[in-house]
This record gives C-alpha cells, structure tokens and sequence, in this order.
C-alpha cells in the first residue's frame, strides 16, 4: 500500500513515470467491479479507462488515508451502474431483441467461466463476492462502498459462497 | 469443498481473464487534458425584494399554522378501544426483548463462568467465544419467542386507577416451561387527522418497574418503542415489516451511548420459524441463524453463524442445550466451525427475573 500510495503522490504532480506499474497492480480490481455489471468486454475496458481518467483528473481530491483499491473500484463501479442504467433504457424503448444473445453463443462458454459463475449470483451478491474475495477489500470497506451495515454484507456474502458451493460442487461432479 | 478452497478457485478463475494494458493510453489521454483554472464565483447582487418575500413568505405560513391549530380542540381524543389493536403480540415480544436487555445492563454475564471441555485453533476459538458472549443477551428472547408460539396470553382492558387509563398482560414461557408475567399501565392519545397515535406507560416486571413509549400509526404495522431504565440508559426498538418478515431493530444505550445495534427478523420456512439476529453496530459483526428442535422431549437451539473477523469469515453450527445442575441451568454449548475441530463450553442462563411464586411450582 505504501509503494501506491507513493506513485499516487508523484500522479498528484502530474508525473507519471510509475503509472503502468500503478496500472499493473490496481487493474484487476477495477476490471471486476465493472465487468460483472456491465457483462460486455468491449464496454468494460472502455470504461476501465474511464475509471483512470476520472481518478488522475480529481486526483487531488483523494485522501492518502484511504484504501486506493477501494477507491477505484468505487469509482469504476458507479461508472458501470450509470452505463448498466443508460442501455437499459435504451434497450427497452428501442426493444432490442436482437441484443440477447443467441442460446449457441451461451453454450459456448466454458462452464468454469468466472463471468458464468457470478451470474449465478445476484446483483449484491456479485457485488459483495466480487469486492470480498477478488478485489481483496475487507467487509468493513465493502459496508461503506454499498452504504449497507456490515452484518448485511456477511448475511449476503454467506449466501452468496453457499450458492457457488452448489455450483461449483455440480460441475465437478459432472 | 470448503470455504478457502472455493474462494482461492474463485480467484484463480478471475486471474485467467486478461486484461489489456491501457495504461500508455491513459497517460496520454490525461496528458492531453488541460490543466483546469477554477475561475473565481461572482456573488450575486443583493436583491432589494429578496428579504421582502422571504419575510412574507414567512408570516403566512405562520398565519396558516395558527388557523390549523384553532380549528384542533388541544387535546387529542381518547379512544375507547386500545390503539394497540392488531399489534399486541409485536408489543409483547418487542417488551420482552427490550426487558431481557435492560436487565444484562445491571447484571451483566460474566465471561469468567466459562469452561473449556475441548478446543481447536484457541485464538479463533476465543474470538468465536467473546462474539458469542454478545449472542447470549438474546438467548431468553429467542427462548420466550419460541417456547411462548406466538401465544403470549395478552389481556388488555379498562383501568381507572393510578393515573392510568388501560393495563395490558402478557406472559411468556421459555424453554424449562417457566412463565414470566409482564404488567403494561398505560395512557393512550389518538389524532384522528394524521392517524397517529403514542402510549406513555409503566411495565411492570418482577419487583422492576420501566417507564415506557410506543409510537405508531393506526393501520400500519409498524411502531416505534422505548424501555427506560431511567434516562440515560434505555432500550430503542423498531418494528416493521420488510419482505413479508416481521423485522424488529434493537439498539441499546448505555450511559446515552449507543453500544449495539441489532436487527432480529422472522420468517416461516417450511412450516419452521426461522429467527435472525445480525449484529448491525457495537463490537461484534456475526449473523446467527436459529432454528429449534427437540431431543428427548427438551428443546434445543440450533444456530448457524457467519462471523468477520477483519477479512476473514468465520462459520459454522452451534448448538445450545439446556442442563440443570441443582437448582440452577446453564447453557451447554457445543461450537462446530466450518473446517476445524469442534469445542464446547458452559455458560450461565438468566434465571433471575421469573416471578416467585411460579419458580416455586416449576422448578425442575
């Protein structure tokens, strides 16, 4: 956290000398936290990049006291929601049928996929799995990030673990 | 498959996915992006009508007020009925749990009558056990609740004496089949216009007395209820209903600081009552799920807990039964974590508020 925590203090000062290694260590993270709302690759990495831009463009607003991870996984997760929100709407007024995939496209993924296990999982869930044992933050972070108490979050998250006990369980069997 | 094996599958499934290197990218972008000079707020122009209408604005709301409360006789109307109707078990267990709680303030269970038979890992096995000594506060709720099957013999009816327009009754059983018998004086206002309604009283219980509020509104079921010890520590609880389950909030204040915060929710699960206390604020974070069954014709406790500490969760199955020894019980608890060697441990049960003359039949 310290190293980060430097390369931060050198992207206030608009130096950006260690910002791949920055990238490197923080992109897994924020991949995550958009990818498993907005299930498209394509639109994720866009917003990836977003996610840097607003971080590097409000910069100074960042407080050195908190959890740099967390902070971007917030950032790239709020992006995600409003995208999420926006192609809904547009998907429902214009009714697009045509962007449900077909049922071959589904089969073809590998049924381990980390993306078609989450699915198994609701929004909160995915959000709480995903924060927890991914993005490596502590239940008390993830409280904040959701604006929920924590016995919630450790209600949802057991819930969550146990489904993809079942899950993962069945395609081992089979 | 446990726990850790499926989080570390989790997270090797994540880190097979690539992810592209945008960082050149990004730099350039944010090194394109002008430096951005905040240019300075010019105030506006003081208004010479601004104050004007605020200050008329103001003496009518004010005149509005004034008319609304002439038209009010001063004095809500007292209805002949109890305004409690419909929700007199919500405010008996709601009493119960707000007196079990009150009581720990005063006599607050040791740790010190804790005994270990068998243990695995001891430092988590400790931390399972201090989360646990918060869990026994609830136990007499979870007991009455159960043992009492939502029949808590409430008798509510006309009292003229005391200062005191109504009395409610209810009594309660917990696991040994003892009764406690709970005593509610209470005034009773009404306001018809917005449907309200609050209950100022006294409840009885033992050789104790607590001052007591309820708020509400009539036709929802949903109240607000205080249990003071005196005014600095007190029980603050809310009822409602959230996704069809009765759920009740407890907070505790102790010295007028708030300590705990807890939620209990209940729900029917294949004709099973299933009771939920999660820890929302104070020192511990566990969720705990109870279901009852019997064993030799005496109830047992059965609990799943889910429990955090710092990142790491802890869970499994506990099993509380109930032994006698003399004339005292205690809580034999049997702890299964999830992965490690189960432990057991004794703990002190709450006797002390039964009343006297019904100790005196029942005791086993």
């Amino acid at each position: 956290m310290d190293q980060l925590n430097m390369m931060i203090k050198e992207l206030k000062n608009r130096d950006y000398t260690h910002f791949d290694v920055f990238y490197e260590q923080t992109k897994r993270q924020v991949f995550f936290s958009i990818i498993h709302i907005v299930k498209d690759q394509s639109l994720a990495e866009d917003l990836l990049q977003e996610t840097y831009m607003k971080f590097l463009e409000k910069i100074e607003l960042f407080d050195e006291h908190r959890n740099p991870h967390a902070y971007l996984a917030t950032i790239g997760r709020n992006l995600a929601i409003n995208m999420y929100n926006t192609r809904k709407k547009e998907i429902i007024n214009d009714e697009v049928i045509s962007a449900i995939p077909a049922e071959e496209e589904i089969q073809e993924e590998p049924d381990d996929d980390i993306f078609k296990l989450l699915d198994e999982l609701s929004r909160d869930e995915k959000d709480i799995v995903t924060m927890h044992v991914i993005n490596d933050l502590k239940f008390r972070e993830i409280a904040d990030i959701m604006k929920k108490p924590i016995g919630t979050v450790l209600w949802i998250y057991n819930k969550a673990m146990k489904k993809l006990k079942e899950k993962v369980g069945e395609s081992h069997d089979t | 498959m446990t726990h850790k094996e499926l989080k570390h599958y989790i997270k090797t499934k994540a880190e097979d996915v690539e992810i592209k290197d945008f960082s050149s990218v990004i730099i350039q972008r944010a090194k394109a992006q002008p430096v951005k000079v905040t240019e300075p707020v010019r105030e506006p122009k003081p208004s010479f009508f601004r104050p004007l209408t605020a200050s008329l604005i103001t003496v009518f709301a004010a005149m509005i007020i004034v008319l609304v409360l002439a038209n009010q006789t001063g004095v809500d109307p007292v209805p002949d009925n109890t305004v409690l109707e419909n929700m007199e078990n919500v405010v008996a267990l709601s009493t119960v749990q707000a007196i079990s709680l009150i009581e720990v303030m005063d006599n607050e269970l040791s740790t010190s009558n804790t005994t270990i038979l068998r243990f695995g890992p001891q430092e988590k096995n400790d931390m399972i056990r201090d989360e646990l000594a918060d869990l026994s506060r609830y136990l007499e709720t979870i007991e009455k609740l159960y043992a009492s099957n939502d029949d808590f013999e409430v008798v509510d009816e006309v009292k003229d004496q005391s200062g005191f327009d109504r009395r409610m009754r209810f009594r309660t059983r917990d696991f040994m089949d003892k009764l406690s018998q709970y005593e509610i004086d209470y005034n009773q206002t009404f306001n018809p216009q917005t449907n309200r309604f609050s209950v100022l009283g006294k409840i009885k219980f033992g050789t104790k007395t607590y001052d007591l509020e309820v708020l509400g509104t009539k036709g929802s079921r949903a109240i607000t209820l205080t249990v003071k010890k005196d005014e600095l520590n007190y029980v603050l609880l809310d009822f409602e209903v959230i996704d069809g389950k009765d759920t009740y909030t407890v907070e505790l204040i102790k010295n007028d600081l708030s300590v705990e915060k807890v939620t209990i929710s209940l729900d029917q699960i294949d004709d099973q009552k299933v009771a939920t206390l999660t820890f929302v604020e104070g020192t511990s974070t566990g969720t705990y799920t109870f279901t009852i069954f019997e064993e030799n014709l005496r109830k047992i406790i059965s609990i799943h807990y889910t429990l955090s500490f710092d990142d790491e969760v802890e869970e499994g199955d506990i099993t509380i039964r109930i032994l006698t020894l003399q004339q005292a019980t205690i809580y034999s608890i049997l702890v299964e974590p999830e992965g490690r060697a189960s432990f057991s441990f004794t703990r002190g049960r709450m006797t002390s508020h039964m009343t006297d003359d019904v100790q005196n039949t029942q005791l086993i």
